[in-house]
């Protein structure tokens, strides 16, 4: 229906126009083309800003008067700007204020009105209150600086990358971190910029992961930095979808766990390291011997570092050389003779093995080749064994032991540069071990030697003794014999002669023959006694257990001829049952009791006692201790020393005669039975010769007694 | 063959003084003047051998052991080996004491073993005894086995 068409009169027409305008927020007027803006018409919802269309129309009020001061200058420039480009509409945003001077912001769409001439004469517009829709707008902004500020400050890394790979845009930390500016990375193909080759697969999963199962993923792969640096990053991606569900962009939050994975990678690097230093000490621990040892480092250092040549050799600090003691080559033994002995010699120009021997310090070789001409040119000698390839790369480890460097863990390899800072840090350790290890060896090895060479002395000795025992037993068994053929002779001849021509001899003539055979009866006794004596040594001892009551009570039948005519007591006292041999001990009484009764014969009656105590004997207490005791002549003690040497005696020849070997055998039978023997006498008060025989070998104290222990014999 | 002096005692000794004490001894007793003295052990079994082919054996040989060349035991086995000689008496004097000698001489096959003493009185009374017992008690059941033939 248009305006001036029945049946809608136009009366009505304006006034349903009217109705609806003023009901509305969106107030119409129409400004003169004048500064300020007089108000022509203004329809009356201007009130919703506290205003009356009279103030407006009677032109007390002018509508740049209600536009905020601040905004005035823009929107007068506005206005200005848009009428000599020849718009014929526009829009402005702009405050006022009402009435009550509250603010307002409006949006007002304005339409140029023009006159015939095409001078502005007017603008008419509709003013519409936006306060509302600007405090949520402000509010959006607020909240999307919020963000913005946070993904900037944060420390974390923001990426949001498009469905098709391009990166949208990074945070300034991640910026940072790697080096770009925003406007270099903004369009960029992600995965193939900034991640490495290696972890692409990975990530391109992820991405199709997010794309198709719309769900956060989390992931570590590296990301590239400008200067070709990567930085381990854990990244937390999400799918950022539109209201329509679709995929908008891929968000990624990732950190920065670069340093948690070297100090990881650290401390897997120091557990191998213990673990490999704990293995190769465990195995080297288990042996002593060269061989083994050297095959032990080679197995472990081989499994580290390459090892194409593998040496390790010992310096002697005497003659100050460093002389190979293991080579393997290729895993080829080498003789360690074949390379001549490095003199060590102090000097400027060290290099290579001289000055990790004398500095202590591992020494590296990057490039063998380029030393090995220095050496050349400067005239020192270079040594290389066998054919084929040349190495490259070295390095020399000093091995350490309580202080001192003992040698070198020399390596080598075809390669250039085949040795890195972190192999080396181990090898110094592993080195040290081994020294460790050679020096024990060495040490054990020394041990040995000295074991082996005292066993062996030990062992001369010994065959030294024997044969020098054998020799005298023999000796005194051969010339025993040997000297009693001539003694026979004299002693048959010397009576022969007497039977045959003692008629014609005078007195002195047969007191000589007297002389000649009494001589030759003591040489008889005397060779007997040596005999007896040799015997002694010689034979082995019978143990038994002997009861020493009979043995002495046998030894006193044996010695009746020689008590025959006298007056002797004998007082025998409780004496207990002990090991030994029957026969050596009943040689022993024998020559005791032959002793006593020999020395007692100057006395009326002769009174022997033999018996037993319970007491310490020199140098070993709480053995019974026997005795023989006589009342007889005595002796001084001052020569008690010889009292049982062989052939010595106390008394002269004439008082008492003997051969001397009675006390000399009756000393080597209690010997031979692991015991002692010593005399105590007074001249004129008699003698007692107490015995031992030996710790322990004697039990009771009561004839037939519980037996004896056994005991050391000879 | 040679004409052999035929003797009741062959005496192996080699020390003179000993041999001389020995003979006087026997020829004092009235016990035999026909005594042979052998120096040593090779010599002692050539007599021996000889005496064996010829008329007859010794009545019994006195062995010293301590015997040049060949030691008085070796001579012992050796006379017991021979066929000839196997049961001809042979006592064994010697001034060896030794177990060893005394064992080992009875084991070679000795009649008898006696210790040569120094003393001279006990010497002569067993050198005495020794012959007596072989020139006048002992008397073998047949005597053919004195000459050594079976």
């Amino acid at each position: 229906m248009c305006p001036g068409e029945d049946p809608y009169p136009r009366q009505l027409w304006l006034q349903q126009l009217e109705f609806i305008v003023n009901r509305s927020p969106a107030v119409a007027f129409l400004w003169r083309a004048e500064p300020r803006w007089p108000v022509e018409f203004v329809s009356e919802n201007v009130r919703q800003f506290g205003y009356t269309v009279e103030e407006f129309l009677s032109g007390s009020l002018l509508y740049g008067d209600i536009i905020h001061p601040d905004d005035l200058p823009r929107v007068v420039d506005e206005v200005e700007r848009y009428t000599c480009e020849g718009r014929s509409e526009f829009l402005q945003e702009y405050r006022i204020l009402t009435r009550s001077g509250e603010l307002r912001w409006v949006d007002d769409h304005t339409w140029v009105r023009r006159g015939p001439d095409g001078r502005v004469t007017h603008y008419q517009g509709i003013v519409l209150d936006i306060t509302a829709r600007k405090q949520v707008e402000s509010e959006l902004q607020r909240e999307r600086d919020l963000a913005r500020t946070l993904i900037e400050a944060s420390p974390a890394f923001f990426v949001a990358i498009a469905p098709d790979g391009r990166t949208i845009a990074m945070n300034r930390t991640m910026l940072e971190a790697l080096g770009y500016r925003a406007e270099e990375v903004q369009g960029t193909d992600y995965l193939n910029t900034f991640v490495p080759l290696e972890d692409r697969p990975l990530l391109a999963r992820v991405f199709e992961q997010l794309a198709q199962a719309r769900v956060p993923t989390v992931n570590q792969n590296r990301v590239l930095t400008r200067d070709g640096r990567m930085l381990w990053v854990e990244w937390h991606g999400t799918p950022v979808l539109r209201a329509d569900g679709t995929l908008d962009y891929f968000f990624g939050l990732g950190i920065d766990v670069t340093e948690r994975k070297k100090a990881q990678e650290e401390l897997e690097r120091r557990y191998r390291t213990l673990s490999l230093l704990n293995r190769l000490g465990t195995a080297l621990g288990s042996t002593l011997e060269l061989p083994e040892i050297y095959r032990i480092a080679y197995e472990h250092v081989s499994q580290m570092v390459d090892c194409a040549n593998f040496c390790i050799s010992l310096y002697d600090p005497a003659e100050r050389v460093l002389r190979a003691g293991f080579v393997l080559s290729d895993g080829q033994p080498l003789d360690p003779s074949l390379f001549p002995p490095l003199r060590i010699e102090e000097g400027e120009r060290l290099a290579g093995r001289a000055r990790a021997l004398l500095s202590g310090q591992v020494e590296m070789v990057e490039d063998l080749e380029r030393a090995r001409a220095a050496a050349r040119q400067a005239g020192e000698p270079v040594h290389l064994v066998g054919e084929g390839e040349e190495p490259l790369s070295a390095v020399y480890v000093p091995m350490w032991v309580a202080g001192q460097v003992l040698g070198l863990l020399e390596l080598q390899s075809y390669r250039r540069h085949a040795y890195r800072e972190e192999d080396v840090a181990l090898l110094a350790p592993v080195a040290n071990q081994i020294g460790l290890a050679l020096a024990n060896a060495r040490l054990y090895e020394q041990v040995r030697q000295q074991a082996r060479e005292l066993e062996q002395r030990v062992a001369e000795r010994t065959a030294q003794l024997q044969a020098a025992n054998q020799e005298l037993e023999a000796f005194t068994y051969t010339v025993s014999h040997d000297l009693r053929a001539p003694l026979r002779a004299v002693a048959g001849f010397s009576r022969l002669l007497e039977e045959a021509y003692g008629d014609r001899l005078d007195d002195n003539g047969r007191h000589y023959l007297d002389e000649i055979h009494k001589q030759v009866g003591h040489m008889e006794r005397l060779l007997s006694g040596l005999l007896a004596f040799s015997r002694l040594t010689r034979q082995p001892l019978r143990l038994e257990t002997v009861p020493l009551r009979e043995v002495v009570e046998s030894a006193w039948q044996e010695l009746a001829p020689e008590r025959e005519g006298r007056q002797v007591e004998l007082v025998v006292g409780d004496l207990p049952v002990c090991q030994g041999d029957p026969l050596l001990l009943q040689q022993l009484f024998v020559n005791l009791l032959s002793n006593a009764l020999k020395f007692t014969r100057p006395r009326e009656v002769a009174r022997i006692e033999v018996g037993c105590k319970e007491m310490g004997a020199p140098g070993a207490p709480g053995q019974p201790v026997f005795y023989v005791r006589d009342n007889g002549v005595g002796f001084d003690m001052r020569y008690a020393k010889g009292l049982f040497g062989v052939f010595q005696r106390l008394h002269r020849e004439e008082e008492f005669e003997g051969t001397g070997v009675g006390l000399a055998i009756a000393r080597r039978i209690v010997q031979r039975h692991g015991g002692e023997i010593w005399a105590q006498g007074e001249v004129g008060q008699g003698a007692t010769f107490s015995f031992t025989l030996g710790g322990e070998h004697h039990v009771s104290h009561r004839d037939g007694g519980h037996p004896a222990r056994g005991g050391q014999r000879e | 063959m040679s004409a052999i002096e035929t003797a009741d005692i062959l005496l192996v000794e080699d020390r003179e003084s000993d041999a001389e004490l020995a003979l006087r001894v026997w020829t004092r007793e009235r016990l035999s003047e026909r005594v042979r003295v052998a120096r040593d052990g090779p010599e002692a079994l050539e007599y021996l051998s000889a005496c064996a082919e010829a008329n007859g054996l010794p009545r019994v040989v006195v062995l010293d052991l301590k015997l040049p060349r060949m030691h008085g035991l070796e001579v012992l086995r050796r006379i017991r080996e021979d066929m000839r000689t196997v049961y001809l008496p042979v006592v064994v004097l010697s001034s060896s004491s030794e177990e060893a000698d005394i064992a080992g001489s009875y084991q070679a096959g000795a009649n008898s073993y006696v210790v040569k003493p120094v003393i001279y009185d006990r010497f002569a009374e067993i050198v005495r005894e020794v012959g007596h017992y072989w020139l006048c008690v002992n008397r073998l059941p047949r005597p053919e086995w004195a000459r050594g033939q079976r």
